[in-house]
């Protein structure tokens, strides 16, 4: 036989087994130190190795019924006839108005012991004392005292015959039935070994299954994001980090898109409560901004709509402000972080999501240098077919778009847009050089590198899922 | 973005030419266009709001005739003849809707009901778009043959009568205002006492802009004329609205235009074409590609554009309609699109930076191994929380940083993280425990200015947990950056009497830590004790 690993619930269960078997769950309840749980879980465990049995059980136990309990109070009726009979004799009705309901019993019970004698005479009928002088006790009497108010196992009755008759009697004992398990140790089994602390000289079952723990771990999307930006780094770009809270000025003025732009109306922009006290530009920037949204948009330009805080719809708004106040020649530079839109989150959308955006600055950077990242980029995260398609952004030009096949759902989808930054944004702020962009989703890569169709997944953080994730290189 | 549904058969129509299905899918990708789902019959498609000329199907072939150089078909810049149709502009519509412009397309064919569909379509597109919904500018279609010139444009009061669109009786512009869902809609673009209204030379109604036209002037497909007519608060969208028509309608179908003369004067000249001067080497330097000015004038015709080399630059002719070109980069795109990006091989940028992580970024990564080292699980919530969670299930007061505008009214931003922390173990009470969470994440607060910080927050849910675990895991995981904590008793509506304590941190405080309270775990039906704490990063670690 192998010998035996228990859990430290298995070992108690079986040493109060040793102690008294068989037990009832109850028994082993006080025995142990588990709560209920615990030992109904022990138990199965036992149970499927084989190591114990459990015997569903019927116990019947027996109570005394409101006939007998009044004999128990009172007298037996054949005890309270004789009583009676005793002092004088008595007629039939005489005895009938005292005894009442106990009447017939105790006529019937006390006539067939021979312990009164029924005479008829002209007038009525008498009863008088019989020939057989009762007990002071009877069987019955005594087994009515013994049980009381309990209730007993009927086997545990040695006086079989009066629990019978009593049985007979109307409203006298009443029967109660009890299922239980009882829990025993298999006996083909030595335990023997299973108390011995040392076991660790002993030989274990080294080839069984062992128990499994919880790993803790980053989140599945937190991975993605660190994914991104490792790639990205590893492209020569250096991050960049900024508030999620920006003036509408670096969100949209600063990026040539107009005021009366649908996308900063109300419905598809956050606006919070705070309006910007200090300067949200050099005054230089604020004119040279003015000037070209005046001029290209025919509008009048608004400080104060500029300066109105948003929670920013993408990380445009750090870059081109970092790019704006260094100005270098040649730089490659990203952010990643949450951006928001006023929408209603579905399966494919969510109003707050995290990004991904880069800017390439240089003199001689071109539109296929974007694609060249592009496609490296996907190579890296395991996307190889890819294709560009133009598409339109307000403040690129020309704009593409990477659309990458997705091989579960058969169609291609959109991963990033990209463009080169238009000179109405690049001028105003002084910049000389060209700046490329490129953005995208983080979701949409991790929707497709853990196979999740439904985008809130990540934010559900259901531990089922977050502690059985699968390792992805 | 709008979106549009091509029938296949009508496109072969509109075409005149055979074209397979792949191919003509592929040719609209290739335009810029987006495929949103595509069947046997038809295609959607969804279309940027800088093309509004691609509203309609035959908008969209017209461009696709150049591209697929059907029968070497050149987009053509649409001439208006000079006429002497008027209409009256009176002072009375000043205030209210100042602008009109007005164009009459003639021709001896009817136009079917799927050309006026498309119409409509377009229409409807070009309000919501340009038009800014109607309110600065709005198009009528009228059969022209139905109208006595010369037309007045001027006002009248709410009793005046006529029978509007889709109705059969006559209404009052009262009841219009009131009763018709237009009215409702768009009535509050219109003064109260009296409204706009554009009336033949016979009296009878024929618009009531922005609102709706009458039902006598309506086209059918019997109508053979048409005049448009555009009424603006704003001339410029009103002249890019009227110009998109005109050059869509010119170059599918066979119309010829007349001027409208607005009182008195005609303003054909504001549908003129203009010219823009592009440089071989800047497409080049753009593109990253080496193509002759050749190339680019046939990369441009493709596009539907008219060029021209002169002294070595090629000048570009660019209709009015195209107001979407702003700047030569645009025209780049035009090249692009032409030249298809099909044939540019992506190449990686010469230049060599070294990529660097951000400081915050280090630090963030490094605390967030260090939990995980403890053992706790890293989650993610968002920063916009259900109000319910984070003030009523854990008795918090308001943040008083509000958003203006949620589209979602229970939207707040978190200004701590422990409520999201014990919504997701309320959501997890059937896994196992001990559960031990933990996330990084910004919250907001408004003071002189707002203020955004990076916290820590932990939570660890387990039969033994208590304020000393969460208070080792705390002193624990910033012992590595030289930080140490002192705690000092306070009260809070999160956590119980007597077990919450703030985070000291050379005597500034950064944080709390405690055993959540019996009522909170009810309010979040967590049924085993919980302790947490959350720390500020923000001015902590950098």
């Amino acid at each position: 036989m192998k010998s035996l690993i228990l859990h430290p619930i298995e070992k108690q269960i079986i040493k109060a087994l040793k102690m008294t078997v068989p037990s009832k769950f109850s028994v082993l309840l006080q025995k142990t130190t588990l709560t209920e749980d615990q030992l109904r879980r022990g138990i199965e465990w036992l149970r499927l190795k084989k190591l114990i049995d459990v015997i569903d059980q019927k116990e019947v136990l027996v109570s005394l019924d409101s006939n007998a309990l009044r004999s128990y109070n009172e007298n037996m009726p054949e005890r309270k006839i004789i009583k009676l009979v005793n002092k004088r004799d008595y007629t039939l009705q005489e005895l009938q108005q005292i005894l009442k309901y106990d009447f017939n019993a105790a006529i019937s019970k006390a006539k067939k012991n021979n312990w009164i004698d029924i005479i008829s005479t002209k007038k009525n009928v008498i009863v008088r004392i019989g020939k057989t002088k009762p007990p002071n006790t009877t069987a019955e009497e005594k087994l009515i005292s013994d049980i009381a108010y309990a209730k007993i196992p009927e086997n545990a009755i040695i006086d079989t015959k009066s629990l019978e008759s009593l049985k007979k009697r109307s409203g006298f004992i009443k029967s109660h039935i009890i299922k239980s398990k009882l829990i025993l140790l298999n006996k083909r089994i030595n335990f023997d070994n299973t108390n011995n602390e040392n076991t660790h000289d002993r030989p274990i079952d080294v080839e069984s299954d062992a128990p499994l723990l919880h790993i803790a771990h980053v989140h599945p999307l937190k991975e993605t994001i660190n994914e991104v930006r490792d790639i990205l780094i590893s492209f020569g770009f250096s991050e960049i980090v900024g508030n999620l809270t920006q003036p509408s000025f670096w969100n949209f003025d600063a990026l040539f898109t107009p005021q009366n732009h649908p996308a900063r109306e109300m419905q598809d922009t956050f606006y919070l409560d705070y309006v910007l006290k200090n300067d949200v530009a050099t005054p230089q920037q604020i004119k040279n901004v003015s000037y070209i949204h005046n001029k290209k948009w025919h509008y009048k330009w608004q400080l104060s709509e500029a300066k109105k805080m948003i929670l920013r719809t993408h990380t445009t708004c750090t870059t081109i402000k970092y790019i704006s106040s260094n100005l270098p020649k040649d730089a490659k530079i990203f952010s990643l972080g949450r951006v928001f839109r006023n929408e209603k989150s579905n399966y494919k959308h969510l109003s707050e999501f995290q990004q991904i955006e880069g800017l390439i600055v240089g003199a001689d950077v071109n539109l296929r240098n974007l694609m060249g990242i592009q496609k490296e980029f996907c190579k890296r995260i395991g996307l190889n077919k890819i294709k560009f398609w133009p598409t339109f952004f307000p403040y690129t030009e020309p704009s593409l778009q990477t659309m990458v096949y997705n091989k579960r759902t058969n169609n291609w989808m959109e991963l990033f847009g990209m463009g080169i930054i238009r000179p109405e944004v690049t001028k105003p702020l002084g910049v000389k050089n060209k700046i490329l962009a490129f953005g995208g989703g983080i979701e949409r890569i991790a929707m497709l590198k853990y196979n999740i169709e439904d985008v809130r997944e990540f934010y559900i953080n259901d531990l089922n899922l977050l502690r059985n994730f699968k390792c992805q290189l | 973005m709008p979106v549009i549904t091509l029938n296949f058969d009508r496109m072969q129509m509109l075409m005149g030419k055979r074209i397979k299905t792949s191919e003509l899918v592929n040719a609209l990708t290739s335009l810029g266009l987006d495929i949103e789902s595509q069947n046997e019959e038809s295609v959607r498609i969804e279309y940027s709001p800088n093309r509004p000329d691609y509203g309609a199907d035959f908008g969209i072939s017209n461009t696709l005739k150049c591209f697929l150089n059907v029968r070497d078909k050149n987009h053509k810049n649409f001439v208006i003849e000079k006429s002497n149709y008027k209409i009256n502009v009176s002072p009375k519509v000043k205030k209210i809707r100042p602008y009109l412009y007005a164009i009459i397309a003639k021709s001896k064919k009817t136009i079917d009901d799927n050309t006026i569909k498309q119409l409509i379509t377009m229409q409807e597109d070009l309000h919501n778009g340009l038009g800014k919904k109607r309110k600065k500018a709005s198009i009528g279609f009228h059969d022209f043959d139905k109208i006595a010139f010369p037309l007045v444009y001027t006002t009248v009061e709410l009793s005046h009568k006529f029978i509007p669109l889709g109705q059969s009786i006559k209404f009052s512009i009262r009841d219009i205002l009131n009763k018709l869902s237009v009215g409702k809609q768009y009535g509050h673009l219109v003064a109260n006492k009296n409204a706009p209204m554009i009336i033949d030379s016979k009296g009878v109604t024929v618009s009531f802009p922005p609102i709706i036209n009458s039902s006598y002037t309506t086209i059918t497909n019997n109508t053979k004329s048409i005049l448009i007519e555009v009424t603006a608060t704003d001339s410029i969208v009103a002249e890019d609205v009227l110009s998109i028509i005109i050059d869509i309608l010119y170059n599918a179908f066979d119309y010829k235009f007349y001027n409208v003369k607005i009182d008195g004067i005609d303003l054909s000249y504001k549908f003129k074409t203009r010219k823009m001067t592009l440089d071989k080497q800047f497409v080049n330097d753009m593109l990253g590609i080496n193509i002759s000015n050749n190339q680019i004038i046939r990369s441009l015709k493709k596009s539907g554009l008219a060029s021209h080399a002169s002294n070595k630059k090629i000048i570009c002719t660019i209709p009015r309609s195209r107001f979407d070109i702003m700047d030569k980069v645009d025209l780049v795109e035009e090249v692009l699109i032409g030249y298809g990006v099909e044939n540019l091989d992506s190449q990686l940028p010469k230049s060599t930076n070294l990529g660097n992580k951000n400081t915050i970024t280090k630090y963030l990564d490094a605390i967030t191994m260090i939990m995980i080292g403890l053992g706790y699980t890293e989650v993610l919530n968002q920063s916009l929380v259900d109000k319910k969670i984070q003030y009523f299930l854990t008795q918090q007061n308001e943040n008083n940083l509000a958003l203006l505008n949620s589209i979602n009214r229970n939207y707040v931003l978190r200004n701590n993280i422990i409520p999201s922390l014990l919504h997701n173990l309320s959501k997890n009470v059937h896994n196992e425990y001990p559960q031990k969470l933990f996330e990084v994440g910004t919250t907001f607060l408004k003071s002189d200015m707002i203020e955004e910080s990076i916290n820590l927050a932990c939570v660890n849910a387990n039969q033994t947990t208590n304020f000393t675990t969460l208070k080792s895991v705390l002193q624990s995981a910033f012992k590595p950056f030289d930080i140490y904590f002192k705690t000092k008793s306070t009260s809070n509506s999160i956590f119980s009497n007597g077990r919450a304590a703030l985070i000291i941190c050379n005597s500034h405080e950064v944080g709390i830590i405690g055993e959540i309270s019996k009522n909170v775990l009810n309010n979040f039906k967590i049924r085993i004790p919980v302790s947490g704490f959350e720390v500020k990063l923000t001015g902590l670690l950098f």
